[in-house]
């Protein structure tokens, strides 16, 4: 009776912790078979259909891969940026996506000095560096506490560590305002057509070619105010382009 | 309400509201943009309105090294007669031209009554909205100034534009003047903008709605001189929040016309001119030449996009682009493209001639503007040349260049950490798990003011201590009564008894016996009553201690006392 029990309890935890894994596992595995025999669309649709039970940087590089080869530049570039947003380090990533970027032949808006510094880690580990501190200050801080003579002669053991604690947070809250606020968006559409205004009889002011990465300013009704690296502005129906931040 | 000519010359004419009534005077401005009138305008003569000259005024603009002037003539209306009444035809004369704004149209009502909406403080503050034109083209600029008029008054906020159909740039800082209305003297806010209509037909601009706090003189009640002379001496003004609006002004958008619209026309309207150069004129094939080209002008400067440049032959990029605005509105500046193309064959012989196409909306037809072509020597190149953007020198270096990636590189197959695509610092779990640190140093905090609050003070530490000790002496002195057990039951209770009693009259427990009821301290804080019970209990166990046993309910009895004097004595 014991063992029954134990044998419900284990297939209840994999049912809730493990079971959308496995399925994203099977999913993954599918998707590289079909990536394999040259089905790139049905590929990019099973990686696709797999993100919504979890994501991985290597499950995205092969979704932006699967885009690429179906003739979809920007979704692979919005695949490829996110899988730098979990590996910012990877060197396979960037370097597709620099190659996806040639491809298009435009030319990415100019990341400030700032973005460039805090992107060289990742929003999950900006968030472990300055818990870590935090947690560290905050068990010093409880132990000075319970016993108050252990640091009087050490004043450096609870200063360094809330330095580090402060520059942890502050770091972070940077890092958290460039990821949640990043309006960066691609364009996902053959030719896209740039207005000079929010609207559908707005004269056309360029097209902007698959790929094209931009940023956003403002969005009116189904239009986005757009500015392209070069420094073309316009509006954009929203449908031609892909958020990376949606 | 205006009227123009091909030189940007315009004459516009606005009242500053419509509704007035019997004996209210309304300012007529009649502004000249670009000219000073050759003579003084001639003002219809109207019966029922009194027109009177109210003087001039004249503003200089400098942008660009251009100069815009506007001189403005303003005129009190006086309504003698209610009705309504359109005030034309105002003709200003500038030599042999002759300009002729729209008619206004002004209604008066009888003497005393209000317009509605109007609560009596329109003489105090109001507000005007200025288009600059009321006729344009889709994609034209129309400049836009909303005038706020005031006496004296607080906490003015942003004018807030309704402009439906219009794309609108936000405001810059405004200009600050004074002007004089009949005996009054007003402060005027002037809030520069810009609207670009983005579709034809009649469209609406405004109303606009403003608030601010105006300071008014508070109404002179008759005073009786035996009052008190000093009353409403100091509080002679009060302030009032009011809830300005102007009116809408109806705008003819018309449509870009189609006959003669110019291939590679992209939208442009305004007034611009071009200039281009390409460099070097001497290459060899694969090499760069820079070609540069900068739009100068009147209009939506930095909407400003260049027609692709693909000539057959060369390989082109998308050019870098940089604007530079003469005013703070961005109606007036330059626009530079930096366009790099690469000639592929030496058989070229020029850069091909430039054209910028652009809508005109003052003289009301497509332009295009050009430039070039420009003679090339094109050298063959002795092996085929990679592609170079100029400033891109290609230098020989220590380190050696990684091999170009002809692909992308290929899938991973091992599908990695899984996670959740929340970034960690959004999720609940997070903030939940990050917090037990946190109320593990406040609880050791709160722990340690407790620990320093007993050590800093005897008296509670000793409260604390005999409370636990009679708890424990209590429960002893349950099981030895229901064991019959005296003499330690007896022992017990003179133990409990004296630490109470130590307590109470803050003196050591040890010692102490019967005859402390005597104490002149028990004297003091012990009742007669209870010291007798006290003297009952000491006696009672002093028997005990020689007299054998005692029955369970005796020794309730004595359990019972004491739990009475514990809690007199508390």
């Amino acid at each position: 009776m014991i063992r029954l029990r134990l044998q419900l309890g284990l297939l209840a935890g994999i049912h809730l912790f493990g079971g959308s894994g496995l399925a994203s596992e099977t999913q993954f595995e599918k998707a590289n078979r079909l990536y394999a025999t040259g089905q790139f669309a049905e590929a990019a649709g099973l990686y696709r259909s797999a993100t919504t039970n979890g994501v991985s940087a290597n499950l995205l590089f092969n979704l932006g891969n699967a885009h690429f080869k179906s003739g979809q530049l920007g979704w692979a570039m919005a695949a490829y940026h996110r899988s730098l947003r979990l590996d910012p380090r990877n060197p396979e990533t960037a370097a597709n996506l620099r190659f996806a970027r040639e491809q298009s032949n435009t030319q990415p808006p100019q990341l400030t000095m700032r973005q460039r510094w805090l992107r060289r880690l990742s929003i999950g580990e900006w968030t472990t560096i300055a818990s870590a501190a935090v947690t560290l200050w905050l068990l010093l801080l409880t132990t000075r506490q319970l016993k108050p003579g252990l640091f009087a002669t050490r004043p450096l053991w609870i200063r360094l560590p809330a330095v580090g604690a402060v520059a942890g947070v502050s770091l972070l809250a940077l890092a958290a305002a460039d990821h949640f606020l990043d309006r960066r968006a691609f364009v996902i559409t053959p030719m896209a057509v740039v207005r000079n205004g929010p609207l559908e009889e707005s004269p056309e002011s360029f097209k902007a070619p698959d790929g094209t990465e931009l940023r956003v300013h403002d969005r009116k009704g189904g239009f986005l105010e757009i500015e392209t690296g070069l420094g073309q502005k316009g509006w954009i129906h929203s449908g031609n382009v892909e958020l990376l931040n949606p | 309400m205006l009227a123009a000519n091909a030189l940007g010359q315009q004459v516009s004419a606005s009242l500053d509201r419509a509704t007035t009534s019997v004996g209210e005077s309304v300012t007529l401005s009649i502004v000249c943009t670009d000219f000073t009138p050759s003579s003084q305008p001639a003002m219809p003569s109207i019966p029922g309105l009194r027109i009177a000259s109210a003087g001039t005024s004249r503003q200089f603009q400098f942008a660009n090294g251009k100069r815009t002037s506007s001189y403005t003539l303003n005129y009190q209306v006086t309504p003698l007669k209610q009705g309504n009444y359109s005030i034309s035809p105002i003709q200003v004369r500038l030599d042999t031209r002759l300009f002729r704004p729209k008619p206004l149209k002004l209604r008066v009502l009888p003497a005393g009554q209000r317009p509605k909406n109007d609560d009596g403080l329109s003489q105090y503050a109001f507000v005007r909205l200025l288009p600059g034109k009321t006729e344009a083209y889709v994609g034209e600029v129309i400049p836009l100034e909303i005038q706020l008029h005031y006496i004296d008054g607080v906490n003015v906020q942003l004018p807030e534009l309704t402009a439906d159909g219009f794309n609108v740039a936000s405001f810059p800082k405004h200009k600050q003047s004074r002007m004089q209305k009949g005996n009054r003297i007003y402060q005027v806010l002037t809030f520069q903008t810009a609207a670009t209509p983005l579709k034809a037909g009649e469209l609406q601009l405004g109303p606009v709605k403003q608030s601010m706090v105006l300071r008014v003189r508070k109404r002179q009640s008759r005073r009786s001189p035996f009052n008190d002379p000093f009353d409403g001496f100091f509080d002679r003004y009060q302030q009032v929040s009011v809830d300005l609006e102007a009116e809408a002004q109806a705008i003819t958008v018309k449509p870009l016309p189609s006959a003669g619209r110019p291939a590679g026309f992209n939208g442009a309207v305004g007034r611009y001119t071009m200039q281009a150069k390409a460099s070097p004129l001497e290459v060899t094939v694969g090499d760069p030449v820079t070609v540069n080209i900068q739009l100068s002008g009147q209009g939506a400067i930095e909407s400003l996009n260049l027609p692709k440049l693909d000539w057959p032959g060369f390989k082109s990029y998308e050019p870098s682009v940089t604007t530079k605005k003469d005013n703070p509105l961005g109606l007036l500046g330059t626009r530079a493209f930096e366009q790099v193309v690469i000639p592929e064959s030496d058989t070229l012989t020029e850069v091909p001639r430039i054209e910028f196409p652009y809508f005109d909306p003052v003289a009301g037809r497509y332009r295009v503007l050009a430039n070039g072509p420009f003679p090339l020597k094109v050298h063959p190149g002795d092996q085929p040349v990679a592609p170079v953007v100029a400033g891109n020198n290609t230098k020989e270096t220590e380190t050696p260049e990684p091999p170009p990636q002809n692909d992308i590189l290929t899938i991973k197959h091992h599908l990695g950490p899984l996670g959740q695509a929340t970034p960690l610092l959004a999720r609940p779990s997070y903030w939940l798990l990050q917090s037990i640190p946190l109320l593990l140093w406040l609880g050791a905090l709160a722990w340690r003011r407790q620990a320093n609050a007993l050590a800093s003070n005897p008296r509670l530490r000793r409260e604390r201590q005999v409370a636990g000790r009679t708890r424990a002496g209590l429960a002893k002195l349950e099981t030895l009564a229901e064991g019959g057990e005296g003499g330690r039951f007896h022992t017990e209770l003179a133990e409990v008894l004296r630490e109470q009693i130590g307590l109470r009259l803050d003196i050591p427990a040890e010692g102490i016996t019967g005859d402390i009821v005597h104490s002149p301290a028990a004297h003091r804080q012990i009742s007669e009553a209870l010291r007798d019970d006290i003297r009952r209990l000491f006696t009672a166990s002093d028997q005990a201690s020689y007299a054998g046993s005692q029955t369970t309910g005796e020794l309730k009895a004595h359990l019972d006392l004491l739990k009475k004097l514990i809690h007199a004595l508390k």
